[in-house]
């Protein structure tokens, strides 16, 4: 598996962590990571510290992902990315609906 | 007769005695490896104690025990008699008296029999223990040696009761360019207390460098140490990692007095209070690594001690306590050396008892910048094909496959990622357009998302004729890759070279990624194959 999620700081804020490939062999897990989650949590996160490679089908899970969590109701971080991770986002400007660390 | 009455009653305890009877013999006698038990004649002590006045120290380490015989009533002066002389018998005597003076004898000279023998052995148990201490205190040194030393963030100060430190501080670079920390305090201290912390540094060290999350470094640790230490022993830990930019900290605290964050201000304070139980005592599955994530202002400060700290003077009834130090730290203005020369001085008039270490961390950009994996590109020229038919498609992960052995080549290795997503637009392109004949409409909405990618898997699995072919020309003179994926699709219509706009559209974010990644996009022979070429410069 290469997805695993976590709570944090009470259970408040959710972690997903992609390993290795971040692309559409993950579409299926990821989408029921995040589906059904609590409304007590304020703040999803995706960890990318040890996230490779990643590709536009990994962009449209993310948008997919903030769409189905209310876009703007929860703060989605993006967070830990190497720079050609953080490259990739910022060539489809994801800081404008991500908060990316 | 008598003499030799004694020497069988000696004999019977195990003891050969010697009797001196001149003055030659004595050297002998009283060389280490001679005769243990001396019996001297009244007519020559004269001549010994004159040979031991020659001769001050003849009797080294391991002297011999004399007797003095006497027959008949010698003034003799105690102070004159040396020290290996042990008694003086007055001869004849009674039987039964002399078969006493004769035991206690042999029974002063096994006890110093033993006595010796106990003291070699010692002495070489001694020698083997200051072998393995040597050996130990090297196992310590090469397991902390990846720590990470003089890191401007972090200033310590690390006090242990001996020489084995049962508080444990490590520090590392993470491979995301973040700082992890961790300060643990194993149950007791010495020897005993230190081993737990070589497993936990080393699967610290390890984790830290492949950027693990920190909940899983705390679900490591504590799986080694529970299967690891005795029932009643345990790690109190606290292990953070200070994000690359210094704004945020990830922690997970099990038995620690609380960490406090020092706003920029100096006056608000946080705490990081834990929040379970320490390492080492739950099991697996019982475990909980749970982390709490916490912003913190750049500039901040966080000052992490054990117990060792706050527990100062407790046995004179008057423990600094967590309040106390935090209250003389806020009086210091949180200056670390400040705060080290009031520890040293608090040391001079209360006792520790226990291991003592006080960690500062100085919130800000790590600086660690991502490992280089060098510049010098390998000068040789290229070419890789690569044609990719079902089946390879259905069973392979092409993209990959090229990337890893492109990228072991010198110097390419830190292109890996972009080039990754480059060639993986491009190729799936071609699959899902050019040979799976799909159309990316569906995409756009959540459901249709992955509906399409099911559909492509099925697709996929049906598909019987195709091809894709991938060249790769690696131009060490141009500093470039290019790129060439070329499918057997029916291709598609476009007005213009270097916009076809349908196939933006079908195309849509992943072409957009190419562009801007990559030079010279083109597309050819109808729309079949896409070229690019992917920069190589630093």
């Amino acid at each position: 598996m290469n997805l695993f999620t976590e709570y944090a700081n009470d259970g408040k804020h959710f972690i997903i962590h992609v390993k290795g490939t971040f692309d559409f062999s993950v579409v299926h897990d990821f989408r029921q990571a995040y589906e059904g989650l609590s409304e007590k949590i304020g703040t999803v996160i995706v960890d990318f510290r040890e996230t490779e490679y990643i590709d536009s089908s990994a962009l449209g899970m993310l948008l997919n992902m903030r769409k189905s969590l209310g876009a703007g109701s929860r703060t989605i971080h993006l967070v830990n990315c190497r720079p050609e991770v953080r490259k990739v986002l910022d060539i489809s400007r994801f800081d404008k609906l991500f908060v990316i660390e | 007769m008598l003499q030799q009455g004694l020497r069988d009653q000696l004999l019977a305890f195990g003891i050969d005695p010697h009797r001196v009877e001149n003055i030659e013999q004595l050297a002998t006698l009283l060389h280490p490896d001679s005769a243990q038990v001396i019996l001297l004649p009244e007519a020559s002590i004269p001549d010994y104690l004159q040979f031991r006045e020659s001769t001050p120290e003849p009797v080294n380490s391991n002297p011999p025990h004399v007797v003095v015989l006497l027959t008949e009533a010698t003034k003799l002066d105690q102070e004159m008699l040396p020290t290996e002389v042990i008694d003086v018998w007055c001869l004849p005597m009674p039987d039964v008296a002399l078969k006493l003076r004769v035991q206690g004898v042999a029974e002063h000279h096994q006890l110093i029999e033993a006595a010796k023998e106990q003291k070699k052995n010692l002495g070489l148990q001694l020698e083997r223990s200051r072998q393995e201490q040597k050996i130990v205190r090297n196992i310590f040194t090469n397991a902390f040696s990846r720590a990470l030393e003089n890191d401007p963030h972090i200033d310590t100060l690390l006090l242990p009761l001996s020489t084995y430190n049962g508080d444990l501080f490590l520090a590392a670079k993470g491979g995301t360019g973040s700082l992890y920390l961790l300060l643990g305090d194993f149950t007791g201290h010495g020897l005993p207390a230190a081993i737990g912390t070589i497993p936990a540094s080393q699967t610290f060290f390890a984790m830290a460098e492949r950027a693990r999350p920190v909940s899983q470094i705390a679900r490591e640790i504590n799986r080694q140490l529970n299967l690891l230490l005795p029932e009643d022993m345990f790690c109190c830990a606290l292990i953070v990692e200070l994000s690359a930019n210094g704004d945020r900290l990830n922690w997970w605290s099990g038995g620690m007095p609380p960490a406090l964050v020092i706003h920029p201000d100096g006056e608000t304070l946080d705490y990081l209070s834990p929040q379970h139980l320490p390492l080492g005592i739950l099991s697996d599955g019982e475990f909980e690594s749970g982390i709490t994530s916490t912003r913190v202002a750049i500039n901040s400060q966080l000052l992490m001690y054990t117990d060792g700290t706050i527990e100062l003077g407790t046995s004179e009834q008057n423990a600094l306590g967590v309040d106390g130090f935090t209250q003389c730290c806020k009086q210091l203005d949180w200056k670390m050396p400040a705060i080290r020369a009031f520890i040293e001085e608090e040391l001079t008039k209360r006792e520790a008892h226990d291991d003592l270490s006080v960690v500062m961390l100085h919130c800000s950009e790590t600086g660690f910048a991502h490992p280089d994996p060098g510049d010098e590109r390998s000068p040789l020229p290229f070419e890789m094909c690569v044609n990719i038919g079902p089946n390879e498609a259905r069973t392979l992960d092409p993209v990959s496959t090229i990337i890893r052995s492109v990228c072991t080549l010198e110097g390419l290795a830190k292109f890996r990622p972009s080039l990754y997503t480059a060639l993986s637009e491009a190729y799936n392109n071609a699959l899902e357009h050019g040979l799976l004949n799909m159309s990316s409409a569906p995409k756009q909405s959540t459901e249709g998302f992955e509906n399409y990618y099911m559909e492509r898997s099925k697709r996929l699995a049906r598909l019987q004729r195709g091809q894709i072919d991938i060249e790769l020309r690696y131009k060490p003179q141009e500093a470039l890759i290019a790129v060439k994926v070329r499918d057997s699709g029916k291709g598609f219509r476009f007005d213009d070279e270097t916009q076809p706009l349908s196939q933006e559209h079908a195309f849509g974010r992943g072409l957009h990624l190419i562009r801007e990644l990559t030079r010279d996009l083109r597309w050819s022979e109808n729309g079949r194959c896409i070229e690019f070429n992917f920069p190589l410069g630093t």
